[in-house]
């Protein structure tokens, strides 16, 4: 289950459910990428749930998310590709191909936590919380391209 | 149920001493015209027949009781008002005894569904709870509290959708839950007395904060809404106050135009921004590369394999190897050990899939198309920016030019913005989330309930009563979910349907509920004439009284005099066919139109009463009207039929002196 924290709710209060940021999930989009450009995970104990699956808006680029989640924490593990069976292991670990997600409870844990972590960074950076959707976006974006091009994780790609 | 008036006795009263029937041909009539004019009693009788149906004659205090006392016998001591009803045709009557000069009041009731007489205020049952002071108020009414259904300021449509829906009984259920829960609660020893005395004491004191809260919200929230109404209508007036300059217009009008067109085009270019943005390849060069080189790893790394690890394990299951070798017990063991460096079969296709969607729809080399979204975007916000500030400067160099009147609409209508925004700020601290460290002292709704819940929780431990709790848990959010829902979906239903019956009501000038917040908001305007006002409260209401299987009288007083003839003529024709039982108070000027119109619908439906005081002046006009039609008590008189009442204005009555 994808889930975020009410105090990630409340932060974005001001500019969720309207516009072009209609539903939680872009939210909860925003903040994971954030927090895989920072390989910053913490802890979402205290989550709340939001949905199961991939809302329509993302049926497309559902994959390219989970494959972005995947190498990004591979990456922070220090596990290679190449290492076949650790890959393997990592591989089953987060992964279940019965879930139209392609992610297991551990998966899902994961993510969550790269999406806290994103949040977290999001409200330490923009400081006070948004009120107006195209400013927020405009400053997301350079911060997104900041963060990852000053995270070490990336320097690399 | 099906509630029907048969007339009432008054006696000793502010109003006339009266026998009055509404009877047509034995039962009652569909229509009752009750012509009386102004300082006849009209405002007591309605107050009589109210208080019978609701017993609020025993709240009135000495003073309220004295002030009813007959006006020309003033050494009265008793009045009596004898309602006579028909509840699904059996009666019922409800005796109002008052006595002046103790300033007491006395109850009887009479049914057969009761057995005979009994003392007190006492309906049935089944009718009692449609006999409610807020459920009578909403088929007893005038003019303007059917305004107050389309004023945002009053939120009385909601409360009359509650009420006649009788969503309240959710809340009865809630309460009776909770009742039942405190009863097993407090009946329970607990194994520390001082740690559940203090519990107890905590309970008590969240529960009183969340009812506090929660009148808080709904009273903020209610403000809002008749603040933001009332913006909108501040700006409406001072757009027209502007435009009455011609140059002035034009160039209101082509500012507006550039701002609206800035805003178009920023909405789309947020748009195509946001759709892009779904996608993270195009975020940052990093996560395309990545992306490209995850599929590479996967391909240098062969993987997805060619052969699953279920294929080994079906292998083993096998006496010979698919290359004609025997599978014996070391063979089997080591080809097992083995499977386990193969991917799950299932894995390995979410894997071939990753592939795919990477080929599919990562470019091999990063484009720069999402920054140069991101250059339109911050291009169309700055300007939109300068289309909003000359908007507001035009605004500013208007507002000099106006008259004492737009500034004070500008001041009031700031004032309100200043408002809203402190509004807005308290509701987002009564809708703030739990956060672990809240404490009592916490403005958060959800909060202070999830320490309750938890207060209460510790007390069902410590009570041994943590089954019935999670129980009882349960169907209090059922209900609350079930009442949220029905509310929903009971205001969609009636907005369906009184939208389809305005569309017949008012044909010759159309009008459509858009929404019921607190009050009915109407379609593209935030209000309509008093008589599309009067016209659709009288829709709404009846639409609302009569869902389900119930059947209500409609006692209206005033009913046509804010309307114009050619409404009159709408409603009058309309109104038979909104309820079964229409009891009007009405004077003479108010007949022209409605009554006529009234009569065509209703037929021979009708029942024509004229209730007056005699003096030297109208005793002349009761001298042509046959015995049998007229019945003089002191200082009043009461005439039946159609004739005396279309004859009966007060200027006869004046021409007779």
């Amino acid at each position: 289950m994808f889930r975020l924290k009410p105090e990630a709710d409340d932060w974005f209060k001001g500019i969720y459910n309207r516009g072009a940021l209609k539903t939680k999930w872009d939210i909860y989009y925003l903040c994971l990428m954030m927090g895989l450009a920072g390989s910053k995970a913490s802890s979402a104990t205290g989550a709340v749930d939001l949905v199961h699956y991939f809302i329509e808006d993302y049926k497309k680029s559902s994959r390219l998310i989970v494959t972005l989640f995947l190498s990004t924490h591979l990456k922070k593990l220090g596990i290679e590709l190449s290492d076949r069976l650790e890959a393997k292991r990592v591989l089953d670990e987060y992964l279940d191909p019965s879930n139209s997600t392609a992610l297991n409870s551990d998966g899902f844990r994961t993510m969550n936590e790269y999406a806290q972590g994103g949040f977290l960074l999001l409200a330490e950076n923009i400081g006070n919380r948004p009120d107006d959707q195209v400013t927020f976006l405009l400053r997301y974006y350079d911060l997104l391209n900041k963060i990852a091009s000053e995270n070490p994780a990336w320097a690399t790609v | 149920m099906k509630i029907q008036i048969e007339g009432w006795d008054s006696r000793g009263f502010r109003c006339p001493d009266v026998t009055v029937s509404l009877l047509v041909n034995g039962s009652p009539g569909k229509v009752a015209l009750i012509q009386m004019p102004n300082g006849t009693g009209k405002t007591t009788t309605l107050k009589l027949i109210r208080a019978s149906l609701t017993g609020s004659a025993e709240k009135w205090s000495a003073d309220e009781i004295r002030e009813l006392r007959s006006l020309s016998d003033k050494s009265i001591s008793q009045g009596k008002f004898v309602l006579r009803l028909l509840v699904d045709s059996k009666k019922l009557v409800i005796e109002t005894a008052v006595n002046f000069e103790d300033g007491n009041v006395r109850y009887t009731t009479s049914s057969p569904l009761l057995g005979g007489v009994v003392e007190g205020w006492q309906p049935p049952d089944q009718i009692k709870r449609f006999m409610a002071e807020k459920f009578v108020s909403l088929f007893i009414f005038d003019g303007e509290f059917a305004a107050d259904l389309l004023d945002s300021r009053k939120a009385k449509a909601t409360e009359a959708i509650d009420t006649l829906s009788q969503l309240d009984l959710f809340d009865l259920l809630k309460e009776q839950a909770d009742a039942r829960w405190e009863r097993e609660e407090k009946n329970a020893s607990g194994k520390s007395k001082q740690f559940l005395a203090e519990l107890r004491l905590k309970e008590g004191k969240l529960k009183a904060k969340l009812a506090n809260l929660n009148i808080t919200k709904v009273e903020n929230t209610n403000k809002l809404i008749s603040n933001r109404d009332r913006i909108k209508e501040l700006s409406k007036s001072l757009s027209e106050k502007i435009n009455e300059n011609e140059l002035l217009k034009i160039e209101r009008e082509s500012l507006l135009n550039k701002k609206t067109n800035a805003e178009i085009a920023l909405n789309n270019a947020l748009d195509s921004f946001m759709g892009d943005l779904r996608y993270p390849q195009k975020l940052f060069e990093g996560f395309s590369n990545q992306l490209h080189d995850f599929k590479l790893s996967l391909d240098n790394a062969k993987l997805p394999d060619t052969s699953s690890r279920q294929f080994f394990i079906d292998l083993c299951e096998q006496k010979i190897c698919v290359c004609g070798r025997e599978i014996g017990v070391t063979e089997r063991d080591h080809i097992l050990e083995h499977a386990e460096n193969y991917l799950a079969g299932d894995v390995s296709g979410v894997l071939n899939a990753i592939k795919g969607d990477i080929d599919l729809y990562v470019d091999p080399v990063f484009k720069t198309d999402f920054k140069d979204l991101r250059d339109v975007l911050e291009r169309f916000q700055e300007q939109y920016f300068v289309a909003c500030t000359d908007f507001a400067k035009f605004e500013n160099k208007a507002a000099k030019t106006q008259d004492d009147e737009y500034d004070k609409w500008k001041t009031e209508q700031i004032n309100l913005e200043n408002e809203c925004t402190e509004i807005n700020r308290i509701l987002e601290l009564l809708d703030a989330p739990y956060r672990p460290n809240d404490d009592e002292g916490s403005l958060s709704i959800k909060s202070i309930d999830y320490q309750l819940r938890d207060t209460q929780d510790k007390i069902a431990k410590v009570t041994d009563t943590v089954d019935l709790r999670d129980r009882l848990n349960i169907l209090r959010d059922v209900l609350l979910k079930a009442k949220e829902l029905a509310k929903i979906e009971l205001h969609n239903q009636l907005i369906a349907e009184c939208n389809h019956r305005l569309r017949s009501v008012l044909s010759q000038s159309p009008l459509q509920i858009e929404g019921i917040d607190n009050h009915i908001r109407l379609l593209g305007q935030s209000s309509g004439s008093v008589g599309q006002t009067l016209a659709v409260a009288y829709v709404f209401l009846t639409a609302a009284l009569h869902r389900g299987s119930h059947q209500f009288p409609l006692v209206v007083d005033s009913p046509a005099g804010s309307l114009e003839k050619l409404v009159r003529g709408e409603i009058g024709r309309v109104i038979p066919e909104l309820c079964e039982q229409f009891i009007s108070f009405i004077i003479d000027t108010e007949k022209d139109g409605f009554v006529p119109a009234l009569e065509s619908s209703a037929k021979n439906e009708i029942c024509y009463i004229t209730i007056f005081r005699i003096n030297k002046n109208s005793e002349r006009l009761l001298e042509s009207v046959p015995q049998n039609l007229k019945n003089v008590s002191g200082d009043s008189a009461i005439v039946i039929g159609k004739e005396f009442f279309t004859e009966f204005t007060l200027a006869k009555e004046q021409e007779n002196v």
